[in-house]
C-alpha cells in the first residue's frame, strides 16, 4: 500500500491510494461520510420566534450549521443521563429586526466550538421581529443524520490510463477531449497526455480516432480519493479518524467473536 | 460489537454482526476471501433499514479462527493506511 498525497489544505484534499483494494476503498470511503463523528445542533428551545419562517424550519437550519469540532474534548456516547460538559454545548441566538441572522450570531458557552463559517444566513427579520433560541449541539454520526457528516463530496475514482498504440497526429482527439489533456507534439506529430488523472473516462477521444489507436481505461488496483471538509474537522484528519473506526470494528469483531 | 452465531460446524459458519452495515461488511469479505481456507464469503442484509448483516462462511478448516485472521489482516490494512497517510502528510507540509 502507497499514499501520494496530491493536495491538501484545511478545507479540501485529494490523495491516490495505491496497492488497494475496491472493498478497503470503498470501507474508507463510507468511514468518512458516516462514521466520524462531528458536532452539531440537536435540541432546539425556541423562546420567541417572530420571524417568517416557522419553527422547525429554523430548527432545521441551525442542525445544518457545520461546527468546529473537538474531538478530545467531547464524546460520542456519554454515560450521564441529562447532557453533561463533556457531551454537549449549549448556545444562545437573540437577535431583533430589522436584520439578517447569520450563523455568528451564536453565542457558544465553549469558545473553541463555534460555527465553521461565520456568514450563513438563518433568517431575515423586518422591524419588530424578533428570534430567541437556546440548542445545544452533540457529537453525533452521519449515518444517523447528515448535519453529522464531516466531508462533503467524498468520492473515488480508479486511476486512468492512457494507451497511445498508433497515431497520424490528426488532432482529432485533441479537439474531442472535454478535460483538455491531450496535445500534438509539434517535433514527432504524435498525441501526448499531460495530466493523464484528470482524465473522466469520457471515451470521447476512443470514438474520435478512426485508426483505433487511443484507449482510455483504468488501474484497478489504484484510487484517487477527492473529498472536501464541511469546516468542522481539518481535512488531514478525516481520513486517519474514518480508518481508526474501521480498525476499532475489526477489533470489536475479534473480541465479539470469543 | 454483538455477534450472533445463527449456524456453526466443522466447515461453515452463519453469523450476524448486530448495528453493522456495508462498511465493515465489505471490507471483512474481502479480508476473507484473500484466505485459501476460504471456499464462500458472504453477507446478506435482508431489509436495508432494518436489519442486521448476516455473514456466511464456507471453509476447509475450523470457521472461527479464520474469522479472526481475516479481521486481523483489515487491522493491518488500516495501521498500514495510518502509517502511510501520516508520512505523506508530513512530507507535504
Amino acid at each position: 500500500m502507497e499514499i501520494e498525497i496530491l493536495e491538501v489544505d484545511d478545507r479540501e484534499g485529494r490523495f491516490m491510494l495505491s496497492g488497494s483494494t475496491a472493498a478497503f476503498s470503498n470501507g474508507l470511503r463510507r468511514g468518512m461520510m458516516a462514521e466520524v463523528p462531528t458536532m452539531a445542533i440537536d435540541d432546539v428551545n425556541i423562546y420567541e420566534n417572530g420571524s417568517v419562517l416557522f419553527d422547525e424550519q429554523i430548527a432545521l437550519r441551525l442542525g445544518l450549521i457545520p461546527l468546529v469540532t473537538d474531538l478530545d474534548s467531547y464524546v460520542l456516547n456519554c454515560d450521564c443521563e441529562e447532557g453533561c460538559t463533556s457531551c454537549q454545548v449549549s448556545m444562545t441566538l437573540n437577535v431583533e429586526g430589522p436584520a439578517v441572522v447569520y450563523s455568528s450570531d451564536l453565542v457558544s458557552s465553549d469558545p473553541n466550538i463555534i460555527p465553521a463559517e461565520d456568514k450563513i444566513p438563518i433568517v431575515e427579520l423586518k422591524s419588530g421581529q424578533k428570534l430567541y433560541v437556546e440548542v445545544v449541539a452533540r457529537l453525533g454520526l452521519g449515518k444517523n443524520h447528515a448535519k453529522w457528516q464531516p466531508v462533503v463530496a467524498c468520492g473515488y475514482k480508479n486511476k486512468p490510463v492512457i494507451t497511445i498504440t498508433e497515431c497520424d497526429g490528426c488532432g482529432e482527439c485533441v479537439e474531442v477531449c472535454p478535460k483538455g489533456i491531450l496535445s500534438i507534439d509539434e517535433s514527432t506529430n504524435k498525441v501526448t497526455v499531460s495530466d493523464e488523472i484528470e482524465c473522466s473516462l469520457c471515451k470521447l477521444c476512443e470514438k474520435a480516432c478512426y485508426l483505433d489507436g487511443i484507449h482510455a481505461g483504468s488501474k484497478e488496483d489504484v484510487f484517487i480519493f477527492r473529498y472536501e471538509s464541511d469546516g468542522s474537522l481539518p481535512a488531514d484528519k478525516i481520513p486517519l479518524l474514518a480508518v481508526k473506526q474501521l480498525r476499532e470494528k475489526a477489533e470489536q469483531f475479534i473480541e465479539g467473536l470469543k | 460489537m454483538e455477534i450472533n452465531i445463527l449456524e456453526k460446524s466443522d466447515k461453515e459458519i452463519k453469523v450476524e454482526v448486530v448495528g453493522e452495515d456495508h462498511t465493515f461488511m465489505n471490507a471483512l469479505k474481502a479480508a476473507l476471501l484473500e484466505d485459501k481456507r476460504v471456499n464462500v464469503a458472504t453477507y446478506d442484509i435482508e431489509f436495508p433499514t432494518i436489519s442486521d448483516p448476516v455473514l456466511h462462511v464456507m471453509t476447509t478448516s475450523k470457521p472461527i479462527p479464520i474469522l479472526k485472521a481475516a479481521a486481523k489482516r483489515l487491522i493491518k490494512q488500516c495501521d498500514k493506511f495510518s502509517d502511510k497517510f501520516g508520512k505523506s502528510i508530513e512530507e507535504k507540509q
